[in-house]
């Protein structure tokens, strides 16, 4: 699978799990937007307004994502010094359990 | 090895001494999930710290619900003409909506939204609250009630006065029971449409019976709209969630996946779309969901919370 543009969002950090299959993933991102400050679930897209000399307040689509880059690596994409807290869960796994 | 006791499930197959963690049914070292609280309205948080949630929409009075998405273009419920998504469904303030924690509270704002010109609203919206923190530390001690408690430890801590998030399984909370786990695929053959031919949606259920809409996992809502990496080819749901959805779905635009429960079932369905100026192509595909079915009902509420 190949990321994602990278405009979209332009850091990314990856979290070595070494679990050897892809764990259920559940993520939370602090977001500031339109003044409201708050814990968001990831993925997650939104706006944020900068402030631009010259021009005035920028409206900016924002997004905080992630992918599985294989059975050991999961990579976040999101903004410079943003919050992300990441719970990886042993279970359910996708090829123990089902039949 | 800790020189503390522990208690070991290992699945069949496998000898709980010696085999790996991942081939454990369970381990008082893990942390199991304590859901302390499941509400439909905003919760003034008591805890000290921020707690991590789940939230579920109720598309609509006739039970669907189905995991959040926070994204701009979102579809509605199930009522509403979004679903021939001629065009994207808006969800109007996208920042603003599903279930988020702000300063310290839990706000929860069902979506709402509209579809050139037809306004849609959900039912309504539900979280589930753990005691596992997202931001912050857990207090160390919490008051033990009197009657039967049934608590068991990692070891390191003390059952009778730790903070029930420290212990491996605490009766005094829900935690997530699971009634059924399997795979459901949804087989979309290959298909080239027509200029302007109507849409096609394909559909694979699994039914469940509980009488209720039960908590699923993995966390899949409706109105996805598949990228372009995902939009013809085979794919597995589980793997992909943290994706964010192709920017329009709908003619000329990306497919659609939807996943929801209701009171009998759990639903996959794929909507694929025509060109209005030349054929469109599909490959034959399949799409696989790996699901857990819990006994937890969606839209039950309680508040276990004694601080």
């Amino acid at each position: 699978m190949s990321a994602p543009p990278f405009e979209e969002a332009p850091y990314y950090k990856d979290i070595v799990h070494n679990l050897g299959y892809k764990p259920l993933v559940r993520a939370f991102t602090f977001i500031s937007s339109y003044g409201l400050n708050g814990w968001r679930k990831v993925p997650v897209a939104y706006y944020d307004r900068e402030w631009v000399d010259g021009i005035g307040w920028a409206i900016l689509g924002r997004s905080v994502f992630y992918e599985h880059i294989d059975d050991n690596t999961i990579r976040f994409y999101g903004q410079q010094d943003m919050q992300l807290i990441v719970l990886l869960y042993l279970e359910p796994r996708k090829d123990a359990w089902y039949a | 090895m800790p020189n503390h006791p522990i208690t070991k499930i290992a699945r069949k197959g496998f000898d709980a001494r010696y085999c790996a963690d991942k081939d454990l049914s369970f381990s008082s070292e893990w942390k199991s999930p304590k859901i302390f609280k499941q509400t439909s309205k905003n919760w003034t948080n008591i805890l000290g710290y921020l707690p991590s949630f789940m939230g579920f929409r109720q598309l609509n009075s006739s039970v669907p619900f189905t995991a959040l998405n926070n994204y701009e273009y979102i579809s509605g419920g199930f009522d509403t003409n979004c679903f021939t998504h001629d065009n994207p469904a808006l969800i109007s303030y996208p920042d603003f909506m599903g279930v988020s924690i702000f300063d310290q509270d839990v706000i929860l704002s069902p979506y709402y939204g509209y579809t050139w010109g037809t306004d849609w609203y959900d039912e309504n919206l539900f979280a589930l609250l753990f005691l596992d923190p997202l931001f912050g530390t857990p207090p160390t001690t919490y008051p033990l009630r009197s009657g039967g408690v049934y608590l068991l430890g990692k070891g390191d801590v003390d059952v009778r006065t730790s903070f029930p998030y420290d212990n491996a399984m605490d009766s005094r909370f829900d935690t997530l029971k699971i009634f059924k786990t399997g795979t459901l695929e949804l087989k979309a053959p290959a298909k080239t449409f027509a200029v302007s031919e109507a849409y096609q949606t394909y559909t694979a259920e699994i039914e469940h019976n509980l009488g209720y809409a039960p908590v699923f996992l993995p966390e899949a809502g409706v109105g996805w709209a598949l990228d372009s990496s995902l939009d013809d080819d085979s794919f597995i749901v589980n793997d992909n969630l943290g994706r964010l959805p192709a920017d329009y779905a709908g003619i000329n635009s990306a497919p659609i996946l939807d996943v929801w429960v209701d009171d009998t079932k759990l639903y996959m369905r794929l909507w694929r779309f025509a060109n209005d100026w030349s054929t469109r192509a599909y490959s034959e595909i399949t799409i696989t969901l790996y699901y857990t079915i819990f006994y937890n009902k969606i839209n039950e509420e309680f508040d276990l919370l004694e601080i």
